[in-house]
């Protein structure tokens, strides 16, 4: 199985680079997280979600996205599986959804993989560089369950 | 007199309005653009270290930090007193090239396809690229590879997509690696098959569009751009050049510290975006175009043999001086076809992995302007600083604010050909907010509907009743 891992925000608004981060973090780790599986791993750390992003989500099997989230509780995680849109229109030039992506995967480029979001609850999204206590304390557990995600049987 | 007003214009970079103005029988007496956002960047600056200025003001834009970047250190280049090496000018151009064939690509396939290739008398629900994915597939495909390679150029040279902090005062801060210039030059075949796909449908199409060609922004102006001591084009550096509607070349080889003899800014009191103006002719009438086909018609050829062929068949089609707004679609294709060339060029050159790349200096000058052509047109940068280099004043004329006043006399060419003051139809406004996006602006980085217009439509009598409306609101 090969698995897809994007992390996108802006790194200089405090939590807002929580994706961006913590994907660079899994990268890091992945060995020890996924064991073998590691190696059909890609990572992908963004500003923003593009529409080239289609192309590798239809490459992979699997593929998590890791966002900040201002309605969680800073650290807290919330897991959902991505359902590809139906209309899939091209709604903000600067915001593709992962809903659109997941679409246009399957649309232009043949298949459609599973698609999961991981939103992490964030404190701060003021202009700064790092992440807030809560939020970096959460970290760890974020790292196992992105792997959890990614080695699911079934998800 | 009554009021068409559409806002916001879409499937544009930033916020603007369009209000068109009817008399009383119901003609269409004036039509503006309204740009709507103060952004502060001449002003917040002051006090800032010059050397901070690339950085600073590649945030004016996130789809052409680049171009912003180049002319900003070209402006500190010219405080420092500095030459460039060789290869660090030419990386810079390299750059450049990839960020023109993004944008460019965006432009065409993202904002303005869907227009030329679904119709612009289309459903809204199809005309976007939606639709254009359900019609040509393969076209849409196209299009995300034509733009994700131009953004690799950028990602590989500068590592960041997205204001990268290579492009330096003095040149860019570290010299190109062997296996990017490898990977470049590999992904260059494929860009050009898709380019050269889209020139072929494109004019293959244009024939059915001779309304839009007689009536988008068709009228004599000046066009502007720079060129070459030989009269080729030139992103990066070269002279400013001036040509009238005859062809005939009324200012040439203007150097950028010169750039105030022959351009002045006027202020009107209904949008943010200043009018700059040929001054020699005085305001109005010194309303000049930038950008892609303004670009082809100011210079003389672009040195490149495929763009250059290219710019011949243009030529032999739409004369020596094209004035249709609705041709910088087709510009805009030709000046990808010459960014792929010239990039190849550049990679090839003997020094371009050269470990020389940038020239220090401390502030020699207290006063510097940078002119660097952005995908949509001439973009300026010129600061003054004190003795510590700190940055006393800055104006910026931006790419897109060249363009104002011949926008403006655009959508009021379009208003009054496509617009019926008592039919408020789809298909006319469309063409309304069309004659906008022919010239690509960047108003600034915000986000906006695409497809699905969130438009407000109010038509209001003299006496300000509201005599019709039209509201669509997309779903997000």
């Amino acid at each position: 199985m090969n698995y897809l891992l994007i992390g996108y925000g802006n790194a200089l608004r405090g939590d807002d680079g929580a994706g961006p981060l913590i994907a660079e973090r899994f990268e890091a780790e992945a060995a020890s997280l996924m064991g073998e599986a590691a190696r059909t791993l890609k990572v992908v750390v963004l500003p923003q979600l593009v529409p080239e992003l289609a192309e590798g989500m239809a490459l992979a099997d699997r593929v998590v996205l890791i966002d900040a989230a201002h309605n969680l509780k800073p650290g807290k995680t919330a897991v959902r599986r991505v359902t590809p849109a139906a209309d899939a229109s091209e709604k903000r030039i600067h915001a593709y959804d992962p809903s659109t992506l997941a679409a246009w995967a399957g649309s232009l480029y043949g298949k459609t993989p599973e698609v999961h979001i991981i939103a992490v609850g964030a404190a701060s999204f003021e202009f700064h560089e790092g992440l807030s206590p809560k939020v970096e304390e959460a970290v760890p557990d974020i790292l196992k369950e992105i792997a959890g995600v990614f080695l699911a049987e079934e998800v | 007199m009554r009021d068409i007003v559409i806002d916001p214009v879409t499937r544009i970079e930033g916020h603007a309005k369009i209000t068109i103005h009817l008399d009383d029988k119901g003609a269409v007496e004036d039509a503006r653009l309204h740009v709507t956002q103060v952004r502060g960047f001449e002003k917040f600056c002051e006090g800032r270290p010059f050397y901070e200025m690339p950085s600073l003001m590649a945030r004016i834009c996130g789809i052409c930090p680049i171009s912003h970047l180049l002319a900003s250190s070209k402006a500190c280049d010219a405080l420092m007193g500095v030459r460039l090496p060789d290869a660090g000018a030419k990386l810079r151009y390299v750059v450049h090239l990839g960020q023109m064939i993004q944008s460019h690509a965006l432009s065409f396939f993202h904002l303005s396809a869907p227009d030329l290739l679904l119709g612009m008398d289309a459903e809204p629900a199809v005309r976007n690229v939606v639709g254009l994915i359900q019609k040509d597939p393969e076209l849409a495909k196209q299009g995300i590879q034509l733009r994700k390679f131009g953004q690799q150029i950028i990602e590989w040279l500068a590592r960041e997509r997205v204001h990268p902090s290579w492009i330096v005062p003095g040149g860019v801060n570290r010299p190109l690696d062997p296996e990017v210039r490898e990977r470049i030059l590999a992904g260059i075949p494929e860009a050009m098959k898709i380019t050269e796909g889209a020139l072929k449908l494109l004019k293959s199409i244009v024939g059915e569009f001779a309304e839009e060609v007689e009536h988008f922004g068709n009228f004599d102006s000046l066009h502007m751009g720079l060129v070459e001591p030989d009269g080729t084009l030139n992103f990066y550096d070269g002279g400013m050049r001036f040509r009238d509607a005859k062809g005939k070349i009324i200012a040439d080889h203007i150097p950028p510290e010169a750039y105030a003899d022959y351009i002045g800014e006027a202020v009107v009191p209904w949008s943010y975006l200043k009018m700059p103006y040929y001054k020699p002719q005085g305001y109005p009438d010194g309303l000049y175009r930038v950008g892609p086909l303004a670009r082809l018609n100011a210079a003389d050829k672009f040195g490149t043999p495929k763009a250059d062929k290219e710019l011949k068949e243009f030529r032999k089609t739409y004369g020596p001086v094209a004035k249709s707004s609705f041709l910088f679609h087709y510009a805009r294709l030709i000046e990808i076809v010459f960014s792929l060339e010239k990039l190849e060029q550049l990679l090839n050159a003997e020094n371009i992995l050269d470990k020389r790349v940038r020239a220090e200096a401390g502030v020699n000058f207290n006063e510097g302007v940078g002119i660097s052509e952005a995908p949509r047109g001439t973009l300026i940068h010129h600061y003054k600083v004190d003795d510590d280099g700190l940055i006393t004043w800055a104006n910026l004329i931006i790419a897109t604010g060249n363009n104002n006043l011949a926008i403006n006399k655009s959508i009021k060419q379009v208003s009054q050909h496509f617009v019926d003051g008592d039919n408020l139809k789809e298909g006319a406004l469309n063409r309304v907010e069309a004659v906008v996006r022919a010239y690509d602006p960047c108003l600034s980085c915000s986000t906006h509907a695409l497809g699905q217009m969130p438009m407000q439509l109010q038509l209001v009598s003299p006496a300000g009743e509201l005599l019709d409306e039209m509201n669509r609101m997309p779903d997000v």
